[in-house]
């Protein structure tokens, strides 16, 4: 179930009425919360449903062992991380693992291949399965209250950011499931504000530019000019903004309507000025997630040798970028994110005392290109095909040009995005907040009316569904 | 440890929303809450004190006006519901009716604001560099 469809509005309306009649319910509420959720999820696939109640066992399980038996919770914690990683492993890498066995040893070596399975990756597995594992280690680190199976579950399956994130901590929702839920009308005009913004930024802008010039470009690039597979470059990286932090706004507005408060997610990325400066604007929970569990957590972080602290960042990134998905170029993505991030902390390391600093519109353009870059790789699966992408570009190729001023339109207003004020959505809530009921049903209808007559037909998947 | 999100974490809180201190429930509350081990339970009672205007019957009215709105202006979306549904003896009267509304919309200009944005937006998809 998609969020910008006539399904999903039926479902989400019927969730808000039972959310609020049982607000005084306790334990009820969250159960149909829950059994909300499952339908949801079972909208995509109803079998994975099971994997879903199961890994919230497993998770629930390791926690209790970890408080039951204090002296051995290390060890405890250790096997709910393995459980969990084998979960993501096998639905996600062993076909990866299987091809790459067969091709680099058992192939040349003339033995008998192992037969890959068909498996199938359930939508959003890499989300649930680092909310079990930030729970388990939560639990065992004290940094996050016991929870309930219930609560656990209702924690890992909640709809708004089931599939997609954001991948919100135990600590920051368990409280929220205890409490009974209020919401105020400031609160409920920014909620919408944030579905109504991401609604027009997934179908309009990350639609169009996806459909007019960034498939078309990538998917045949022999027959485009270096100047159309530049702009379509820049486009995929306007279309993956859209697209993901659309998916994270919804999320958080509609959660936010049934009086739950998520983290944010993004935060105008491409106005980073470095790329340390990115991660903390870019998919926020997840580099947050990233740096908390694995760079610190589990590599050491910055509190050691400088040539440990570079390898912890590296490695941090390079399992970030497979935590997208078994391919070498997803791994190639995280290594230019990692080698970067390494250059930048050497750079202000070793950098001469007497050297001027960098204009601030220098540091935007920078990181702007180098995320860009480090996209083309994201986008196309296979590295020999990107590798060609990029050297069309540099021989300044001839061909077929498709960028037009309507896709120059969709990339200067998600570029705009970047720089307007930081707060705009929290403005433009205290706006609608003033504003009559009627007045915001109008405001809501319209802006339905139109992305129903800009999307064109029908509305693609969100692009971090595969993951 | 850590009890809930801090306020201004999340996009949809305002600062003046903010609940402010922490204050203890009133005794009848604290009853009815099923359990006390729960540091952010006192938020609500916060909120409630600090005169923030409640907004459930502002966004649940707002909602269903948009919802009417959008079921009287938005025929096509219906429309495009209905035929994806599988053909059933249950189903087929319902894409009947969503056929033949989408029809009547059509007759009396409901669907005009949809028609005329799917129109500039081809024109405006079609418009090239001078």
């Amino acid at each position: 179930m998609l969020f910008p469809t006539l399904a999903f509005h039926v479902f989400f309306a019927l969730v808000f009425c039972c959310n609020w009649m049982m607000r005084r319910a306790g334990d009820w509420r969250l159960i149909m919360l829950l059994v909300a959720s499952w339908i949801f999820y079972g909208w995509f696939d109803a079998r994975f449903v099971a994997l879903l109640q199961a890994s919230a066992l497993l998770n629930w399980g390791a926690g209790r062992l970890i408080l039951g038996q204090p002296e051995r919770a290390r060890g405890w914690m250790i096997a709910g991380l393995i459980a969990n990683l084998l979960i993501l492993g096998f639905f996600k890498y062993y076909g990866f693992f299987v091809q790459q066995v067969n091709d680099a040893l058992l192939a040349p070596m003339g033995m008998v291949r192992i037969r890959a399975l068909d498996v199938i990756l359930p939508v959003g597995v890499s989300f649930f399965t680092f909310q079990g594992i930030s729970y388990v280690v939560d639990v065992a680190k004290g940094r996050s209250a016991p929870a309930r199976l219930l609560e656990l579950a209702l924690l890992m399956s909640f709809f708004p950011h089931l599939v997609a994130g954001p991948i919100v901590r135990p600590a920051h929702i368990l409280p929220q499931l205890r409490e009974r839920p209020w919401l105020s009308q400031g609160a409920a005009a920014t909620s919408l504000v944030l579905i109504l913004w991401g609604l027009v930024k997934k179908t309009v802008i990350a639609n169009e530019l996806a459909v007019q010039l960034v498939d078309p470009v990538f998917n045949d690039a022999a027959h485009h000019s270096a100047a159309d597979l530049v702009w379509a470059s820049y486009g995929y990286a306007i279309q993956i903004y859209c697209d993901f932090s659309a998916y994270s706004d919804m999320a958080i507005g509609f959660a936010g309507l049934l009086g739950f408060r998520f983290p944010a997610n993004f935060n105008q990325p491409y106005r980073a000025a470095s790329l340390q400066d990115f991660w903390r604007r870019w998919h926020i929970s997840l580099s947050f997630w990233l740096r908390d569990y694995l760079y610190i957590g589990l590599l050491g972080g910055s509190r050691q040798s400088l040539i440990r602290t570079c390898a912890a960042l590296f490695l941090t990134m390079l399992l970030g970028g497979l935590w997208h998905g078994a391919s070498w170029n997803f791994l190639i993505w995280g290594a230019i994110h990692g080698a970067m991030l390494v250059l930048e902390r050497l750079w202000a390391q070793f950098r001469p005392a007497g050297l001027p600093k960098a204009p601030l519109w220098l540091g935007r353009l920078y990181t702007f290109h180098v995320v860009t870059l480090a996209w083309v790789f994201f986008r196309i699966k296979d590295y020999g095909d990107a590798i060609g992408f990029l050297r069309r570009i540099w021989r300044g190729q001839d061909g077929a040009m498709i960028f037009s001023p309507w896709t120059a339109a969709m990339i200067a207003i998600g570029l705009a995005c970047q720089f307007g004020p930081h707060d705009g959505v929290q403005q433009l809530g205290r706006w609608l907040r003033g504003q009559s009921f009627w007045a915001a049903a109008g405001l809501v209808a319209v802006v339905l009316l139109v992305v129903e007559g800009l999307r064109g037909a029908g509305v693609a998947p969100f692009i971090y569904f595969q993951f | 440890m850590d009890h809930g999100l801090h306020w201004g974490q999340s996009p949809i809180d305002l600062a003046e929303e903010a609940p402010g201190e922490v204050k203890f429930l009133a005794a009848l509350t604290e009853d009815a809450m099923p359990d006390r081990d729960c540091g952010a339970l006192e938020r609500m009672a916060a909120w409630e004190d600090s005169g923030i205007h409640t907004g459930l019957g502002w966004a649940a009215k707002a909602l269903l006006a948009s919802s009417l709105a959008l079921l009287l202006l938005n025929a096509h979306a219906l429309n495009n519901w209905a035929e994806q549904l599988p053909v059933t003896p249950l189903s087929e009267p319902v894409v009947n009716a969503i056929s033949a509304w989408h029809q009547t919309a059509e007759d009396i200009g409901l669907n005009a604001v949809v028609d005329k944005v799917e129109q500039a937006a081809k024109a405006m998809r079609k418009a090239i560099w001078p």
